[in-house]
């Protein structure tokens, strides 16, 4: 099913934890199957689907009194467990790749889904919109604001080799 | 090919690309791959794309694991209580006594204890039987 490949990325974009992430898309799956009947009704299934997908992400969070905004984020152990790490790599680009990786996962939580719905999984503003229950100028804003984040850091580094 | 990738990038960055322009942009650089920091950033987005549910749905997942470990759990706790139990039934008693003639000696001091302590109690019993038939007759009268 490439959807819950969908889900499980996005889950895992929120909570983190690959254990956890397979969980929580696992409930996703039962509560679509018990709200399967709302099918023929639903204009857009990747963002039902999706919606579904965050609220059951919040639910464990808030049940299991789970911060999403912690030094884990950004801790490196975690980061090679969702990035591999190429040891043939140079040091150099291994770094600046460390440091774009940093960079997004340490933007603000909307910005960091909205990245994951539009840039991992292209969804148009109006899905992404329907996902997040936001307006639709909101989604616009919010997505030039976090690539003009990431393009500061492309910038830096390719003027200093490195971005702090 | 290129400058027109190049106004695509642009536009992207202002955050004015449609859904299919960009796929255009990561059809580009995935067959041009560089090493620049905005090539790093594209290849980013596509081994995040790779990521797939398959191999967290071969892991046995946290519920399962929970399982396991309250099992692991309870065996240890097994485990650590077995010997206590054994080792009060098995514990040899302080005040035992090996030689049979102290064993007799000692029994034999524990049962004058007690016949002195009965003894002790006929005679407050006589004094009672006394009582009562003193009670009896002023009843009679």
């Amino acid at each position: 099913m490439p959807a819950t490949d969908k889900m499980y990325r996005y889950a895992l974009s929120i909570l983190k934890d690959p254990g956890v992430a397979h969980d929580v898309v696992q409930d996703c799956l039962v509560k679509i199957w018990q709200n399967r009947q709302k099918l023929p009704e639903i204009k857009s299934i990747d963002s039902w689907v999706m919606r579904i997908t965050r609220n059951q992400c919040y639910d464990w969070v808030k049940v299991n009194r789970f911060s999403l905004q912690t030094d884990r984020d950004i801790n490196r152990d975690d980061l090679t467990m969702l990035e591999p790490v190429d040891a043939d790599q140079p040091v150099l680009v291994r770094d600046q790749k460390n440091w774009l990786f940093k960079v997004i996962e340490s933007l603000p939580q909307k910005q960091k889904e909205i990245y994951q719905l539009r840039e991992v999984e292209e969804m148009t503003y109006q899905e992404i919109a329907e996902v997040l229950s936001l307006s639709l100028a909101e989604v616009k804003v919010t997505l030039h604001r976090t690539r003009v984040k990431i393009r500061e850091t492309i910038k830096k580094i390719e003027d200093y080799g490195v971005a702090n | 090919m290129e400058s027109r990738i190049k106004s695509l990038l642009e536009k992207y960055w202002q955050g004015e690309t449609s859904v299919e322009e960009e796929s255009l942009i990561k059809e580009y650089l995935k067959s041009n791959p560089d090493q620049s920091p905005e090539g790093m950033y594209f290849e980013n987005i596509e081994t995040k794309k790779t990521v797939s549910s398959q191999k967290a749905f071969d892991h046995p997942g946290r519920k399962i694991r929970r399982v396991w470990l309250s099992v692991a759990a309870a065996v240890l706790i097994v485990l650590i209580t077995i010997p206590f139990i054994f080792n009060n039934e098995s514990a040899p008693d302080q005040f035992a006594v090996e030689d049979p003639t102290e064993a007799l000696e000692i029994t034999r001091a524990s049962l004058m204890m007690i016949s002195d302590g009965l003894n002790k109690g006929k005679t407050y019993s006589k004094e009672l039987t006394k009582f009562s038939e003193a009670k009896q007759l002023i009843k009679k009268q």
